[in-house]
């Protein structure tokens, strides 16, 4: 094999090994959802944040708390609400009456791994403070900006179900999420693993299994995967095929897409690429890797027109049309 | 067969033959000298949402310079409503005799259900010659008004000969359908070739073509693999990763040594195509294996299976 990569493989043994200790911890508070933790890693590693879409009692809060508390870094989850406000998010400046000067009181997204419970139930002032947060990695209150700590994850939640009185995230924002994961129901043994582990009088809980400093290091690592041409060539196609599918023998999605995955979906698809690979200890991305997660990059980006809502065909129908079009190296 | 096209030509006749024209009509003639006026009417009586024609025809006899008329102007009517009218001359030759039709045509829509009058027309004429005057008139016609009634269905023609040709078409096709059943089949002589015939055929083929380039080769020989999954597992094709490939191999039942060498075979295939690894002879040897001892697996009558270890036979070395 070639040296570097062989180096490279030497690196990622040594560096993952929390993931299969982060991995263990979970699996003694959460049962199955190995696609939702399989996620929240790729999140973590890739650095970027992650909306999680499900009905309600999945175990989508207690897997992002699980995630906090094996990496031992701070935690706050934040109930979107109608009155939530700016201020209740980042923060503010509160009047010191003793000595009649203005500190700072920062609020709950000065913290590692956030979680944004229902995000669409807050307005669109709410979730604009949050997504530039996100984007910026820093706040400012008063005059004085502050750098959110690392690692900074936004993992927010959406509840498919119930959208009266919600504030849809307007695409311009949902494309800052490095992916949208579909959370679906445990099936029957897994369910009834559930009952069992969680009927007990002591609730279980993760242990730490790795340090913030940690995943710091193990980033660095993704970030030096090889990547083949013919990879980044794959990547390209994926995302131009969502662009101009007639040019890659889907002419029916032409009247379809209404807008085309973002550049950024292009980035994430590589580094998520990387930290999947990573995951499976490998120094290089092969292209399944790419196929294993660009359903979840590529759903939010891709805006279908409304002849396609008439039709009933959602984004990921276009998204798996594209993937099964586009030839794979 | 005979019965359907019959049927069919009643079907075309009777369309052919309804039509909704009607036929009634009064007329009076009165003639003085060489001139005569005729009145008409295409309906004594009318559904509401019809329309009523009534025409003056008058033909003067000779010289029409001999004779000063004037319009006879809109008639007078009852229970009717003017839709427009008309004025035609012509001049024709009868029996030496020129002869001048003039025509004039009024349609009319019915008011209400009932009884409709259209009072007698007068025309007055002068004749130069001798400067007399005199007069013409229709008689008072009287019409019927009943009740709306619904527009009379025509059967179109295109469709009826869209029908007469698919029945046509279809007798045919049935005709020669018959007429070929009875016909003695032909001996077909199917050749048919395993997928682990044409891949190992493929394999063979693969590495006269590509002797001296190992890298070349084993691309080659990862698409080989792909397309013998796709036709030999389908159901394992579709899934993403390797490792899931292979779970799925041994959920079918495929022994661990096979999945042991199919493993470094794909192993292998990874690391030339995406890992920038720069291929040998032994990488494409170990492809090789790999795609054998599961072709040779898949080959072996299943209750054999358990001693393929023992019975797979080492590919041939590339050279």
């Amino acid at each position: 094999m070639n040296e570097e990569i062989q180096k490279l493989n030497e690196r990622i043994e040594a560096e993952s090994q929390f993931v299969d200790d982060i991995q263990r911890e979970f699996s003694k508070v959460i049962v199955g959802q190995k696609y939702l933790i399989e996620r929240l890693l790729l999140g973590l590693l890739a650095d970027g944040h992650i909306l999680l879409e499900g009905v309600p009692g999945l175990a989508k809060t207690l897997a992002v708390s699980t995630l906090a508390d094996t990496i031992d870094a701070g935690f706050q989850r934040i109930q979107f609400t109608p009155d939530l406000l700016p201020a209740d998010l980042i923060g503010t400046l509160v009047f010191n009456q003793a000595d009649g000067s203005f500190c700072t009181k920062k609020g709950p997204i000065f913290s590692n791994i956030i979680l944004a419970d229902e995000i669409n139930r807050a307005p669109a002032k709410v979730q604009s403070a949050l997504l530039e947060a996100m984007q910026e990695r820093q706040v400012t209150i008063g005059e004085e900006t502050f750098k959110l700590p690392a690692p900074f994850m936004v993992l927010a939640t959406q509840n498919p179900i119930e959208q009266q009185g919600t504030y849809p995230l307007p695409e311009a924002q949902i494309d800052r999420f490095m992916m949208k994961a579909i959370v679906d129901y445990p099936n029957k043994d897994e369910e009834r693993e559930i009952i069992r582990l969680h009927g007990k009088i002591q609730e279980p809980k993760a242990d730490r299994a790795a340090a913030p400093e940690q995943i710091i290091k193990a980033r660095n690592v993704v970030r030096d995967i090889y990547i083949d041409e013919k990879i980044e060539t794959y990547i390209l196609d994926l995302v131009f095929a969502t662009r101009n599918p007639a040019h890659y023998g889907l002419d029916e999605l032409t009247e379809l897409i209404q807008y085309g995955a973002s550049p950024r979906a292009s980035l994430y698809l590589r580094i998520c690429g990387q930290a999947h690979a990573f995951l499976n200890r490998r120094g290089y991305v092969t292209p399944e890797d790419i196929r294993s997660i660009a359903m979840d990059v590529l759903r939010h980006r891709v805006i279908v027109t409304y002849e396609a809502e008439a039709e009933e065909i959602t984004s990921e129908d276009v998204v798996r049309k594209v993937l099964g079009a586009v030839q794979v190296p | 067969m005979v019965a359907i096209l019959l049927a069919t030509f009643v079907i075309v006749c009777s369309a052919f033959a309804q039509t909704d024209s009607i036929s009634d009509s009064s007329s009076s003639v009165t003639e003085w000298g060489n001139v005569e006026i005729e009145s008409e009417i295409s309906a004594d009586s009318l559904p509401q949402n019809d329309t009523l024609e009534f025409t003056i025809r008058v033909k003067i006899y000779g010289n029409p310079d001999d004779y000063a008329m004037a319009d006879p102007g809109n008639p007078t009517v009852s229970n009717l409503k003017l839709r427009g009218a008309s004025q035609a001359n012509r001049t024709e030759g009868v029996n030496n005799e020129i002869v001048l039709f003039k025509e004039y045509r009024y349609s009319y829509t019915p008011m209400s259900i009932g009884m409709a009058y259209i009072n007698p027309v007068r025309m007055q004429y002068v004749y130069v010659p001798n400067g007399t005057s005199h007069d013409l008139a229709t008689n008072r016609l009287e019409i019927k008004i009943t009740e709306s009634v619904l527009p009379p269905k025509r059967i179109k023609i295109v469709p009826i000969i869209a029908l007469v040709a698919a029945i046509l078409i279809g007798g045919g096709i049935i005709v020669w359908l018959v007429l070929r059943s009875r016909k003695k089949p032909e001996i077909v002589e199917d050749v048919f070739i395993t997928p682990e015939q044409k891949t190992r055929d493929s394999l063979r083929d693969l590495r006269k073509s590509f002797a001296g380039e190992p890298e070349r080769l084993i691309n080659e020989q990862a698409k080989l693999i792909k397309e013998y999954f796709d036709e030999r597992y389908r159901e394992c094709a579709e899934t993403v990763s390797d490792e899931e490939l292979l779970e799925c191999l041994e959920r079918k039942g495929v022994p661990g040594t096979v999945l042991t060498n199919l493993s470094n075979a794909l192993l292998v295939c990874n690391q030339v195509r995406f890992a920038g690894h720069s291929a040998s002879r032994a990488d494409a040897e170990t492809v090789e294996l790999g795609l054998e001892s599961l072709l040779s697996y898949n080959e072996k009558p299943k209750e054999d299976t358990d001693d393929i270890d023992k019975t797979d036979e080492e590919p041939e070395k590339i050279t």
